[in-house]
């Protein structure tokens, strides 16, 4: 008997429906006197949450995990700088090498010999079919920037190998993040956790919110934005540009709604992750998007690609440069292909004139904080920045470079004045509204969701689980799975 | 305490949906452990969607000891067309024919079932393989839920198959529905995805596993009306189709070898039927030539393209399928010189 293929466990699937539940139980229940059994067991689940996609990816998944570990304690036990230099160097390699053969070999061939094609030269080159194992791009940064950090000095060594494996393999956050960092997973893996009713019931909250997103917005907007990236050329400039916004909106709700069930279960533990998604679509400029935006991601660039190349500190030609190359290795971490490579450039373009007129940092807070409603510039701002990052999320989607020119040049016509045509039901622009409502509420918060139980009535509350879970039920039948497990 | 709290209040919470998961599991709405509706408990209601490849292993496996079946016919939905009844009376008197076809599926999950058979049954005596080309293309098993090979036949998960119908079916607008049916016994345009109406012509032989589709009764209640209802929905389009080329694929080569030595290990008499469609597209010229080359020419008969069967529209119920008498007639041809 062949070993059965399946879909990686998504947290939208009937499957983590019964793990989840199960493994919470016994966390709490039969371990939660014991830490380090927690923490066991804690790994064995993770374990079986990644090798229930394929199991023989464990393997890649340890032996990459067991590196950095031992990396780890050779870097707290060795003071020369330059052994301690070829030690960075070799989980750098490494766990560059893994993705780059995984996730880039296909790219390299392709591109190498097309590059050659154009030289008049003809070759071809075998491909090996190679699987992107899921998450790759996630674990292996957070594994990376562990040994990094013991580098730099900001990180002790944990020595308990079952505390290492379990940061790296953590499952909620184990295949599309956030990136943790071990300063701020580890030492919760160490310490005794107690179960708090609040912490747990913000966590129900914020998966149920996540679910919502997930389900009913993202896979809701995925029907009209597969209409329209399908075929651009019989669409109208209007309906292309709908369906750009709507294709951000779908990648928002997918990947805003992972992060928020992946928080939420991990509170469900008794575990903080990092915010990874703080409203983006509330952002004033391109700049405060990227600070709310995928935050662990553009973190983990800024702090380990962007600082060491200088940062925003030297020449305006060195500031430049930095700009473009942290935006190009994001791109480009997204996936490989040219399109994301020019998405990462638009987005560098985008962000370039904040930062030379040293206007990137001007808002640093929340649009309209303490207040219902924004003011009309504020507003005007908003729907600016959301115009704009559609447009250029527009490259993300597209299947190659070609496909792209022909969207937009069908974007940017003379039907571009006229009524979008995408057969829009009511029922779905009204749920849009709703979550756009929802999330304006609660902007000032960690997710929508938290903190409701102290500001609104019960009688509207368990309304408005119910309704979520009504609408959930309702739009839960594809089971599509997520954007960001490609990555 | 904190926790005794907590699951408290989360069991208040989801006591709804606990409910309606254990309700619909005891019922079976969806068939999944009784595969007879007339032992299925408090099963009185029928359903779109549900699996007639599911109904068919599930009846299969539980009948098999008292009916020991013999013959068996396999293909898609296409298959329908030939009545396990009609078909046991050109072969001989111990015939017991059991219907494994299913709509929507190919040769992968023929090849399941018979290597299924291969394992559970003393002898396959006899076998309809009814082909087409999107049949023998098809060597996977299949995304659709609907149309997946039960994990009794795939050996696959189980779990996840089962899952899967919870997954498919339990959504607000079918529970609305079904409620709504149960209490009132009324049935409303609006449960049309998911209650089957009253007047539903369609029938399932609980016995052999064959299925007779509902438009059989509305043609031959009214026939002109019928097709004159298809011809206005442009349902009959201009043929011959386009031919749309597969290539012949080293799986189905093996899929159809393995087939092959299955029914020679049991001496079966087999036929390959080659489905007559309405398109009047023949068989691709490659996976005809493999047919005849794995399983002989006097056991490969092809009805495909232009012909007399495939001529009149009568003779479909509509662009995709043929009618059983159709079925009758091939039969007639095949075994009625024998």
């Amino acid at each position: 008997m062949s070993w059965p293929k399946y879909s990686p466990m998504l947290f939208n699937s009937l499957e983590f429906g019964l793990f989840f539940p199960l493994v919470f139980l016994i966390y709490w229940i039969v371990l939660g006197k014991w830490v380090k059994a927690q923490n066991f067991f804690l790994l064995l689940a993770s374990y079986f949450f990644y090798g229930w996609w394929d199991w023989r990816f464990l393997i890649l998944l340890f032996s990459s995990s067991c590196i950095d570990f031992i990396i780890g304690l050779e870097l707290g036990r060795v003071s020369d700088q330059e052994k301690r230099k070829g030690l960075l160097g070799i989980s750098i390699l490494v766990n560059l090498g893994i993705l780059g053969f995984f996730k880039y070999y296909h790219f390299f061939v392709h591109s190498f010999v097309n590059a050659f094609t154009l030289l008049g030269v003809n070759f071809t080159a075998d491909r090996m079919a190679i699987i992107l194992p899921v998450g790759l791009s996630f674990y292996t940064f957070q594994s990376m920037s562990y040994s990094i950090d013991i580098y730099r000095g900001n990180l002790q060594p944990t020595r308990n190998s079952i505390t290492f494996l379990t940061f790296v393999s953590f499952f909620p956050q184990l295949v599309a993040g956030p990136i943790e960092r071990a300063s701020h997973l580890l030492p919760q893996i160490v310490k005794k956790r107690t179960f708090e009713y609040e912490q747990a019931a913000d966590g129900v909250r914020q998966i149920l919110w996540g679910l919502f997103k997930k389900v009913v917005i993202a896979d809701g907007c995925a029907v009209y934005v597969e209409m329209v990236f399908s075929d651009p050329a019989s669409h109208t400039g209007s309906s292309l540009l709908l369906g750009g916004c709507l294709f951000l909106i779908q990648v928002y709700g997918d990947f805003s709604g992972y992060s928020d069930i992946a928080l939420g279960s991990a509170r469900l533990l008794g575990f903080r992750l990092m915010q990874n998604f703080a409203f983006p679509f509330f952002a004033r400029d391109v700049a405060e998007f990227w600070r709310r935006w995928n935050i662990s991601v553009t973190t983990w660039f800024r702090d380990y690609v962007y600082i060491p190349l200088g940062g925003s500190r030297g020449s305006i030609w060195s500031k430049v440069r930095n700009t473009f190359l942290v935006f190009l290795a994001c791109g480009f971490w997204h996936g490989a292909n040219w399109t994301f490579i020019l998405w990462g450039f638009a987005h560098a373009v985008l962000f370039l004139p904040s930062l030379l007129l040293n206007r990137n940092r001007q808002y640093l807070d929340t649009v309209a904080a303490g207040k219902r409603l924004p003011s009309a510039p504020e507003l005007m701002q908003m729907m600016k920045t959301f115009i704009l990052l559609a447009l250029v999320t527009i490259i993300f989607r597209v299947d190659n470079l070609g496909a792209g020119w022909i969207y937009f040049t069908h974007l940017f016509s003379s039907s571009l004045v006229s009524l979008p045509d995408l057969g829009m039901t009511n029922d779905f622009k009204a749920l849009l509204v709703f979550m756009f409502l929802i999330e304006w509420q609660g902007r000032e918060r960690q997710h929508a969701l938290e903190r409701i139980e102290t500001q609104w009535p019960k009688i509207i509350r368990y309304f408005l689980y119910y309704l979520l879970l009504i609408l959930i039920s309702l739009y839960a039948k594809n089971g599509q799975t997520f954007i960001y497990f490609q990555f | 305490m904190g926790m005794k709290k907590f699951l408290l209040r989360f069991f208040l919470l989801a006591s709804p949906i606990i409910a309606i998961v254990a309700f619909f599991s005891i019922v079976d709405v969806f068939m999944l452990y009784y595969p007879d509706v007339r032992t299925a408990p408090f099963q009185s209601i029928r359903f779109n969607g549900l699996s007639q490849n599911l109904l068919a292993v599930n009846l299969f496996s539980q009948q098999n000891a008292d009916e020991k079946y013999n013959a068996f016919i396999f293909g898609n939905s296409r298959s329908r067309a030939f009545q396990g009844k009609v078909w046991c009376t050109y072969l001989d008197d111990e015939c017991a024919s059991f219907h494994f076809g299913a709509g929507g599926t190919g040769l992968y999950d023929a090849y399941k079932k018979i290597r299924y058979l291969d394992e559970v049954v003393d002898t396959i005596r006899h076998a309809l393989v009814v082909v087409d080309e999107n049949f023998l293309v098809l060597n996977t098993n299949s995304k659709e839920l609907m149309q997946m090979t039960p994990p009794l036949v795939s050996k696959e998960s189980k779990f996840l198959y089962y899952l899967g119908f919870y997954r498919l079916k339990l959504d607000v607008s079918f529970m609305w529905a079904y409620f709504d049916f149960l209490l009132f016994r009324t049935y409303r345009p609006y449960m049309k995805g998911g209650i089957v109406p009253p007047d539903f012509k369609g029938l399932f032989n609980f016995t052999n596993g064959d299925i007779i589709y509902p438009s059989e009764a509305l043609i031959q209640a009214d026939s002109s009306t019928y097709y004159q209802g298809l011809i206005d929905r442009g349902e009959f389009f201009s043929r011959p189709a386009p031919k749309k080329e597969h290539p012949v694929t080293e799986t189905e080569v093996t899929q159809l070898m393995k087939i092959r030595a299955v029914f020679d290990r049991h001496k079966t008499d087999y036929k390959i039927i080659v489905s007559p469609i309405y398109d009047q597209v023949s068989l691709g010229a490659h996976h005809l030539r493999l047919l005849v080359e794995i399983f002989g020419e006097t056991r490969v008969y092809n009805f495909s393209g232009k012909n007399p069967l495939t001529e009149p529209i009568g003779n479909f119920s509509e662009n995709i399928h043929y009618r059983p008498h159709v079925g009758t007639q091939i039969l007639e041809q095949i075994y009625g010189g024998e």
